[in-house]
């Protein structure tokens, strides 16, 4: 009789749960990834890939790469470019094609070789063909401004400056914008050397990130872009090379095929900023997502927001408030490197191994889009 | 994550049901146990401390070691340090009996033990201001006040009616109030100095309000947790509603499940300079909802802080989420801070273990 009563209401406190505040609930047509790996980044059903620099949007080098990695002809492939975004872009087409009912299984990549295809080259409006358009005044002007100028305007505009007002990191002692970068560096390290990555890298060729950079080198590092300003080699990312996948489908399929889903992408959102400080991206982007994925920002675990430059990503964590400690755990494009087509599907692998690996839920994957954009998705780990 | 520990102690199957750091020592620890989940069989209180020798080690590695156990009939629901003698301890028994323990004693035998409660003791609290006084709360209603030196209750409330009461704890500003929470959906702060005039915070929608704590830097602010698995904060000088929802993704509180701000200053606590004028930290007991039904239910600690803007009901500062702690594989009941170690945080689980979490 005691006992009974006792169950009565220890169950009852059990059995009033009404999951009200659960953030998303778990459904079949869910679009989840059920794997992520990536290239070290070096310096030398449908499949869409992501890329920015190769000529005609690398739609033929992909289709060539489709077929020599021995995915039957029959399987169609795109391309898509959405500049620094575009392996995000790649996640997001996808998913939205799967969303769709367009097909039920789809390949996300992003593959960049910068190192073959430089940056720069007026993208189809040389200014030698086309001169109104880089008179300053003009509308559209700013999209034509090399990125390095949009990260000297995020820091003049933003008071981010070289040597301080960057949030003190938790393990260095260097402030601003180098601070940030050698922080970038040090723990891309730590995570090569503990083998953190092990899980999302597909061994390829490594040249690994650079080790070690010293605090003389770091002060002597010229201005790249601005006589005065703060952006130099330093703490802007690496040119480099790399290529990134995942493969999603529907909760449904992935239980049907025997696959365990790692996570599930729950929102994406791309907005657009001025395109003279096209860094500030992020900022606007991550609250969008994850307002679409019915999270607040506190919610949200861990970040890998894209290092464009250390001046644009200090602006982003200081302007959401985020902990320095959860945006980029691993280093990000200041170490690892920015291989702008790759990024996107780098950061999901990144993101869904740590999410994994410590235990989190809902993680964050943003970037800021030269032109003026920034892209933003929430992804959840599936236990 | 650090070290922990498991409880299992033979083919016993001992639920542990709620953890406490000693106010003297910060190397001792107290967990209350109860067999077969505290429905039915014996109970236990364990006191575990540092070994000697690695006090100065500052790895996090806790080498935890058993100073001392007390045998009991029946489970044990809660237990509380004394806040006057650094040996005492009080319990709560699912017999209705509220016990008291020294530590010292030679034999396995309470102090003192007080047979007034008619159903499950769920909680026992020391009183932070007023050392000689502790409260009891029980699923008969009843909240009772005890001396340890006096052989009856000083104080009997039952604003609660026959609802069971899941815990009554301390004010930790004024020497006379108590937050107690109950299974009639409100928690009420009753006042020693004025029985009856009860503040009465309803709107929790009905649920059963499983938790409470006051926090410990804002004067009138405490913060409930339900069995639907709204946790919320309330100001009692505007106690008709409460200030904020903390939309944490865990959606059930675990039963006999805990809430507790911290007591150490929030200020060393905190690793970034904030506006550290309202801000104060949180341990939630959640669960997990089942994602798929062939796991076990997973048991989580969140560690929120909740930044509440004095005066104003909305606003910027959301309650955020620091950490979630993932580990334990059944219910957890039981979590509280450390007193000396920022951020050094203890749980007890259903799943017999006992662990120790430092948080960034």
């Amino acid at each position: 009789m005691e006992a009974a009563r006792r169950m009565e209401v220890i169950g009852s406190h059990l059995s009033a749960s009404s999951g009200a505040l659960a953030g998303a609930q778990d459904r079949p047509d869910d679009i989840v990834i059920v794997d992520a790996i990536r290239t070290p980044i070096t310096r030398a059903r449908k499949i869409c890939v992501g890329n920015v620099l190769q000529p005609g949007s690398g739609a033929l080098s992909s289709r060539v790469a489709q077929v020599r990695a021995g995915i039957p002809h029959t399987v169609p492939l795109s391309t898509v470019n959405r500049q620094c975004s575009s392996g995000l872009q790649a996640v997001a087409h996808v998913a939205a094609g799967i969303k769709a009912g367009h097909y039920s299984v789809g390949i996300a990549a992003g593959v960049e070789s910068m190192s073959l295809n430089a940056m720069g080259g007026g993208g189809g409006l040389p200014p030698e063909k086309n001169p109104k358009f880089i008179k300053g005044e003009r509308k559209g002007a700013g999209v034509l401004l090399p990125m390095g100028i949009t990260s000297e305007n995020v820091a003049a505009k933003y008071g981010i400056t070289r040597a301080e007002q960057a949030p003190p990191p938790p393990t260095g002692g260097r402030r601003g914008e180098d601070a940030f970068a050698a922080e970038s560096h040090a723990r891309a390290h730590r995570a090569q050397e503990e083998g953190i990555f092990d899980d999302e890298i597909l061994p390829v060729r490594t040249r690994g990130c650079v080790r070690g950079l010293l605090r003389p080198s770091w002060a002597a590092s010229r201005r790249s872009f601005k006589k005065g300003g703060t952006t130099t080699a330093g703490n802007a990312s690496q040119v480099s090379d790399g290529a990134a996948a995942t493969l999603l489908m529907t909760r449904e399929s992935a239980a049907q095929r025997g696959l365990r889903p790692l996570g599930v992408f729950r929102s994406y959102a791309v907005v657009g900023v001025p395109p003279e400080v096209m860094g500030i991206g992020p900022a606007v982007a991550i609250p969008a997502a994850v307002g679409k994925a019915g999270l607040e920002l506190g919610d949200v675990d861990l970040f890998e927001l894209n290092e464009a430059f250390a001046s644009q990503a200090t602006y982003c964590i200081k302007e959401l408030g985020l902990d320095a400690w959860k945006v980029n755990p691993k280093g990000g494009a200041i170490a690892l490197g920015h291989p702008l087509g790759c990024t996107g599907c780098r950061q999901v692998a990144t993101l869904l191994y740590e999410l994994r690996r410590t235990g989190k839920r809902f993680g964050v994957v943003s970037m800021c889009i030269g032109t003026g954009m920034g892209a933003a998705a929430v992804l959840e780990l599936c236990c | 994550m650090t070290a922990t520990r498991s409880l299992s102690h033979g083919s016993w199957s001992v639920t542990a049901i709620h953890v406490e750091f000693s106010p003297f020592d910060g190397e001792r620890v107290a967990v209350a146990t109860a067999q077969y989940f505290g429905i039915v069989g014996n109970g236990r209180l364990h006191v575990f401390g540092r070994h000697a020798g690695d006090v100065a080690d500052s790895s996090p590695a806790w080498q935890q070691r058993e100073l001392r156990s007390f045998d009991t009939q029946a489970g044990l629901f809660d237990c509380a340090w004394s806040e006057c003698h650094p040996h005492q301890m009080a319990t709560a028994g699912a017999d209705g009996v509220v016990k008291l323990w020294d530590l010292g004693a030679a034999d396995g035998f309470p102090v003192a033990d007080w047979r007034e409660h008619t159903q499950e003791v769920s909680g026992v609290d020391w009183n932070l201001v007023s050392k000689g006084l502790f409260a009891s709360a029980s699923w008969d209603g009843s909240v009772k006040l005890w001396t340890p030196s006096a052989g009856v209750s000083s104080h009997t409330f039952r604003d609660h009616g026959r609802h069971p009461v899941y815990g009554a704890i301390w004010s930790p500003f004024s020497p006379g109030q108590l937050l107690s929470f109950s299974g009639d959906g409100t928690a009420r702060v009753l006042d020693v100095n004025s029985p009856g005039a009860a503040i009465v915070l309803d709107g929790h929608g009905g649920a059963e309000v499983l938790a409470g704590d006051w926090d410990k830097y804002n004067h009138p602010v405490v913060a409930t947790g339900c069995a639907d698995g709204a946790v919320k904060t309330w100001d009692l000088r505007q106690p008709s509603r409460a200030i904020r929802l903390v939309s944490c993704w865990c959606t059930v509180m675990t039963t006999l499940p805990q809430l507790c701000c911290t007591r150490t200053s929030p200020q060393s606590v905190l690793p970034a300079p904030t506006k550290a004028d309202a801000l104060s930290e949180m341990g939630l007991v959640c669960q997990k909802p089942p994602v798929q039904t062939s796991k076990p239910f997973l048991g989580l600690v969140t560690n929120s802080a909740n930044r509440i803007e004095q005066g104003q009901g909305q606003g910027q500062g959301s309650p955020r989420l620091l950490d979630r702690c993932v580990g334990h594989t059944e219910f957890v009941a039981g979590v509280a801070f450390s007193l000396f170690e920022p951020r050094l945080m203890a749980t007890c689980a259903w799943d017999r273990r006992l662990c120790f979490w430092r948080s960034l």
